[in-house]
């Protein structure tokens, strides 16, 4: 595991106030647009300002700008603004064509195939996993995900997996923000269990964590590109599959898939960068 | 359906207009990215966009505080990231077009055992926003995000053919200017007969040489941008002109079908 994850996008940290114009501007338009996220609800300037902390002033020009570049829609009758279709230009294409994603849809598939259950691949945002891919076997009917789903951080398998991979500083950090974003939950006691099973066994099981009785495994992808940013997990009926059958059959297996995705990814060219 | 454009101020003053070009050109970057390009590295972005190495970084440093793009570790190298899919699949998944559209496409692609692309133009390009492969079809790389020239593919004439003649005109003065300008203007008019005859245009081997599209706009008549295409992965004659005889009826029926499905869109 690389200790590079302090470049990881906290992306729900407010943008700057400081720093050179040209920076506070990008970081604010930004900021504005993922205030849309992730139902790409109308909003007024009003409401936006709101959301995102900004002056309305600024929320104001913000939209202006970004209506005229195309990515926002204003609609005239309840003075509201939504994203438009153009920001499906913004990288979403060449992301789903990611050489990561390509090669691991095939692999995910053929486990799904296999073992008849939910299998994803997610990278975290925010408080949330980010469902990348999701693969279905032919009769696996549990867990209600597809590509664009966002998973409870704390309370899925792939985010307590992903959070276990942090380095000290990062993961006293993280565990701060989960105190706001999760006021009086108690995630400490799941997230450190999750801990030791990543540190014995390299991956770790939930039980009914996010829907009941529906288990999970889940354990990180080490891509020499993106080291601790892709989390691989499945889900599973727990009638099927109870913890002790995750733990023996499943999460070997999820190791398995892991293995060969991250020998199918083996850098070839920019092997240098990594 | 709707897309409007708010009539807008323009920036009120000098820093204004810096700082909107500024929010300009780092979503260029997000952009700047083409399909298989896995990292970039700061110098060729910088490159690509014609800016200062320290512009670049900053505004590179930007995009990855907020997540839209990823520094690979140890290197001046940065990824598309995760608040791009987010942004893409806010959109998408929250269309109402793609999501009226969608379902008639599906059972289009399935009866025909074909590829249906749902686009709306940018800039250049038709944007492809749903790609409902068929049965059995070989893998089109059409995937929702991807690209096609306007100048080149049926999907873009088709567009093209639904807007008013002073956007025409811009358009085929441009045309002219590129290279082989006159013939891709003759191809532009050739798809311009066929849309009037038959509703529908079709080019081959134009864009990529295995792949060709029959293509219909879903409003013709209207300044809305969306355009319906069947894609083929074959340039055997033969197969070529079934394909065309058979796709025509079926995709002006879809066109109807979405056009009046959208017509309460707000």
């Amino acid at each position: 595991m690389n200790g590079e994850l302090g470049t990881f996008p906290r992306s729900d940290m407010p943008a700057p106030d400081t720093g050179k114009p040209e920076v506070r501007v990008l970081a604010r338009g930004l900021l504005l647009l993922k205030a849309f996220c992730p139902r790409n609800v109308a909003r007024t300037n009003g409401e936006l300002a709101a959301a995102t902390g900004l002056p309305k002033a600024t929320v104001s020009r913000l939209t202006a700008t970004l209506t005229r570049l195309g990515y926002l829609d204003y609609l005239n009758r309840t003075a509201q603004y939504r994203l438009g279709h153009a920001a499906v230009a913004l990288g979403f294409g060449p992301l789903s064509t990611l050489d990561i994603r390509v090669r691991a849809r095939a692999h995910m598939q053929r486990f799904a195939d296999d073992n008849d259950l939910v299998v994803v691949l997610a990278v975290r945002e925010g408080m949330a996993m980010v469902c990348h891919e999701v693969c279905r076997g032919r009769g696996a009917l549990t867990i209600r995900v597809a590509a664009g789903s966002r998973l409870k951080l704390p309370h899925s398998a792939m985010g307590r997996a992903w959070i276990a991979s942090l380095a000290p500083a990062q993961h006293a950090a993280l565990m701060l923000e989960l105190d706001q974003a999760f006021p009086g939950a108690v995630l400490r006691p799941a997230l450190d269990e999750a801990a030791a099973q990543i540190a014995a066994s390299r991956f770790c099981v939930t039980v009914s964590s996010l829907e009941p009785d529906v288990n999970s495994v889940a354990t990180l992808v080490d891509f020499a590109q993106s080291p601790g940013e892709y989390v691989v997990g499945c889900s599973v009926p727990a009638f099927r599959y109870p913890p002790e059958r995750c733990q023996s059959e499943l999460g070997p297996r999820l190791l398995e898939l892991r293995r060969r995705i991250e020998a199918d990814l083996v850098p070839a060219h920019d092997g240098g960068a990594a | 359906m709707r897309t409007r454009s708010q009539p807008l101020d323009a920036p009120d003053d000098a820093d204004g207009a810096r700082a909107a070009g500024a929010l300009h050109r780092g979503l260029e970057i997000l952009r700047c990215f083409q399909p298989g390009e896995s990292a970039l590295s700061t110098g060729e972005i910088a490159r690509r966009l014609a800016l200062p190495r320290n512009t670049a970084r900053r505004l590179l440093d930007t995009l990855a505080a907020q997540g839209f793009l990823f520094r690979v570790p140890d290197s001046d190298a940065f990824r598309l990231h995760v608040a791009c899919f987010v942004l893409g699949q806010a959109v998408l998944g929250n269309s109402a077009l793609v999501r009226k559209a969608t379902p008639v496409l599906q059972v289009l692609a399935n009866r025909h055992d074909m590829h249906c692309l749902l686009c709306v133009r940018d800039r250049d390009d038709m944007l492809v926003l749903a790609h409902l492969p068929g049965n059995g079809g070989p893998n089109a790389a059409l995937d929702p995000g991807s690209r096609l020239p306007v100048a080149d593919t049926a999907p873009g004439h088709a567009w093209l053919w639904a807007q008013s003649s002073d956007i025409q005109n811009d358009w085929l003065a441009r045309l002219r200017t590129m290279p082989r300008g006159n013939a891709r203007v003759a191809t532009v008019y050739q798809a311009f007969h066929d849309l009037m005859q038959d509703g529908v245009c079709s080019s081959f081997g134009q864009w990529r040489r295995d792949l060709g599209f029959v293509a219909a706009p879903v409003a013709p008549g209207s300044a809305d941008s969306a355009v319906i295409a069947c894609a083929q992965a074959s340039t055997d004659p033969v197969q070529r002109s079934r394909f065309e005889r058979q796709w025509t009826v079926a995709l002006l029926q879809a066109a109807a079908t979405i056009r009046n499905e959208i017509r309460h869109i707000d």
